[in-house]
């Protein structure tokens, strides 16, 4: 028996090449299921997400007693939900508690859990926000009450790709919560109101509900303009038909820039709302709520 | 190492003779089917997100939603409003939804059962049973509604 | 066999294993894990099932029978006939929903007496291909109807003879949806 170990150059040649190879698949395969896995499995958890919060009212447990105002039990395990019953309407003490809740400090992590947002591989970074129906994600337009935003919690959306974004429509529970301008037309005989307005706004609306209370005789009627009597009314409304009912004069104001509207009735009882919280849409104020997961 | 020598021994024949193990070439195979199974598998990790994508398209969670509280609103509304048609109005209402329903390929059916009435010829409360049935989904809610 | 490899012209069996097994990994890896028949999902079937939502989240919005505004479903459908247009509905829906999306609204009414499915197209524009479409289905009085409204029920007879003011009139409003 030969006694002298022979390796042979081409076998070491041969077995190298073939380890070169082989070690660069086994550390290039994870990499290609990782990045796939993660942009897959965050578009599925964005959709979860917005609708958890705007079809479901929230719900906590400690085992024992269970219920809906999540934010008043937040040391046991919630969910958060933005609405009070109807779909598709938030309600406002939700938002600001989810606010209040987040500014907390070190209640990132804790929202992360309660809206499911820690699966077993990998913690979710969110971002969610209420934006204007014409916002987009170049430069999105966030509803604001008094110049700040009405819910923006969380990282700033990265600009790299892998963010799942998903949008939901909705609409507030209350309609003159959130106005800069909020007033009552109220009077059976003939007044004009003015309001004071730097545009651009949101929504600018008239809602006229009914006749007064108190005279019910005379017509109703109506005529709103701009800045100076002798500029063309953009509304001139009488009788019941034509008065009754709702104004939505955004886009003029947006177009023409006025700064005082003046707002002429006689026998109406409604009110003026304008706003920067959402637009005017089906008699109720709107907004878009978006989740970004990355 | 005795096939070795004896490849080392053999270099003058073929390549197609050296029938000594080509390990690295049996490797190499192996590791190629385990390459393909892992390509499956990656494929069904695609599959599963466009699987829920096509769930979120078909699912009728809004239709259930829809049906359930176009229903309850309008036969709160004529039992408070129109008592003595309400089985009519009832009728009338299951026989649009059904055929609406159907040209989306779905069956949907109201009933109304259980009707109680009042003293003063008021209905006071009902029993309404909603049907939503399609190739995906069978949903049925037996609720009671009082005024 | 002479001493220096370079000039040894016999095949180094080995060398060429390996070569021919990293080649053939390799050949394996790239083909299995780059063929790009699956459509990832993010451009596919997920930006559908956005758009779809959001269709039906506008309609939910729109669908409110207590308000007076002109652009609720009731209201526009309503006073809808030959001569009035749905102004305040279309304007909503324009404002409503992303620039890049285009839509056609479709009203769909069953006429109970004549057992007849009945479409009437609010708008008409021409389709793409890549359409979403998106329903929601509301009730209206037939009292709330204007005299002329393609959606009142004024036929008497069929099933049951309770054809009056207070008659509900099941409508399917539809929205479709593409991108453009």
């Amino acid at each position: 028996m030969d006694e002298f170990g022979k390796l042979g150059l081409d076998m070491v040649i041969g077995v190298s090449i073939f380890m070169l190879s082989f070690i660069f698949i086994a550390q290039y395969i994870p990499s290609v299921f990782v990045v796939e896995k993660g942009e897959i499995g965050s578009q599925p958890l964005a959709y979860r997400t917005a609708a958890l919060l705007t079809e479901d009212p929230g719900y906590w447990t400690n085992g024992s007693a269970n219920g809906t105002d999540w934010w008043n039990h937040t040391g046991d395990r919630i969910r958060i939900g933005l609405t009070s019953g109807e779909i598709n309407v938030v309600n406002i003490n939700r938002i600001q508690k989810l606010v209040n809740f987040y500014d907390n400090s070190s209640n990132y992590t804790a929202i992360q859990t309660a809206l499911g947002l820690t699966p077993p591989q990998k913690s979710f970074d969110y971002n969610i926000s209420l934006q204007a129906f014409t916002s987009n994600s170049s430069s999105p337009e966030y509803v604001t009450d008094n110049g700040e935003p009405i819910l923006l919690i969380g990282k700033p959306v990265p600009s790299y790709s892998g963010v799942a974004k998903y949008e939901r429509y909705v609409v507030y529970d209350n309609v003159t919560y959130y106005s800069d301008i909020s007033s009552k037309l109220d009077t059976p005989n003939t007044v004009t109101y003015s309001y004071s307005v730097s545009p651009p706004v949101r929504a600018f609306v008239i809602v006229t509900t009914g006749v007064n209370d108190n005279e019910t005789a005379t017509q109703p009627w109506m005529q709103v303009w701009f800045d100076s009597p002798s500029n063309p009314k953009i509304i001139d409304v009488s009788g019941e038909n034509e008065t009754i009912g709702s104004f939505d004069i955004t886009d003029e104001v947006n177009s023409q820039l006025p700064s005082t509207i003046y707002v002429k009735v006689h026998n109406v009882k409604g009110y003026v709302i304008q706003t920067q919280a959402g637009n005017y849409i089906g008699g109720r104020i709107g907004a878009k709520l978006v989740v970004a997961l990355w | 190492m005795a096939g070795l020598k004896k490849g080392l021994k053999k270099r003058n024949s073929t390549l197609i003779e050296n029938d000594s193990g080509q390990m690295i070439i049996i490797l190499a195979v192996i590791i190629s089917v385990l390459l393909a199974s892992l390509s499956l598998l990656y494929a069904q990790n695609i599959l599963a997100g466009n699987e829920s994508a096509y769930t979120q398209l078909t699912f009728p969670k809004h239709e259930i939603q829809n049906l359930r509280s176009l229903v309850i609103d309008e036969l709160r509304y004529q039992a408070i409003n129109n008592p003595n048609s309400f089985t009519d109005h009832v009728t009338d209402l299951d026989e649009q939804i059904e055929a609406l329903y159907a040209s989306h390929g779905s069956y949907a059916s109201v009933d109304v059962y259980n009707v109680t009435w009042s003293a003063s010829d008021t209905i006071t409360s009902f029993n309404v049973k909603i049907v939503f049935s399609n190739p995906v989904v069978d949903y049925e809610s037996n609720e009671r509604i009082l005024i | 066999m002479q001493n220096s490899l370079l000039r040894c012209g016999k095949g180094q069996a080995f060398t060429l294993e390996g070569i021919v097994a990293a080649v053939m990994m390799l050949m394996v890896t790239y083909f299995l894990f780059h063929s790009t028949i699956i459509i990832s999902p993010l451009t596919g079937e997920s930006s559908d099932a956005q758009l779809k939502q959001l269709g039906l989240d506008v309609l939910t919005l729109l669908d409110n029978p207590d308000s007076e505004s002109n652009d609720t479903l009731q209201n526009a459908l309503a006073s809808l006939n030959e001569t009035t247009y749905p102004y305040g509905l279309i304007n909503t829906l324009n404002d409503a929903l992303p620039d890049n999306i285009d839509y056609n609204l479709n009203v769909i009414y069953y006429n109970v007496s004549e057992d007849e499915m009945y479409t009437y197209h609010v708008t008409n524009k021409a389709y793409t291909q890549d359409t979403v479409s998106a329903s929601r289905y509301i009730v209206v009085r037939n009292s709330a109807f204007v005299h002329d409204s393609p959606f009142l029920f004024n036929e008497s007879g069929g099933l049951e003879s309770s054809i009056d003011s207070e008659f509900p009139v099941v409508l399917e409003v539809k929205l479709i949806l593409w991108r453009v």
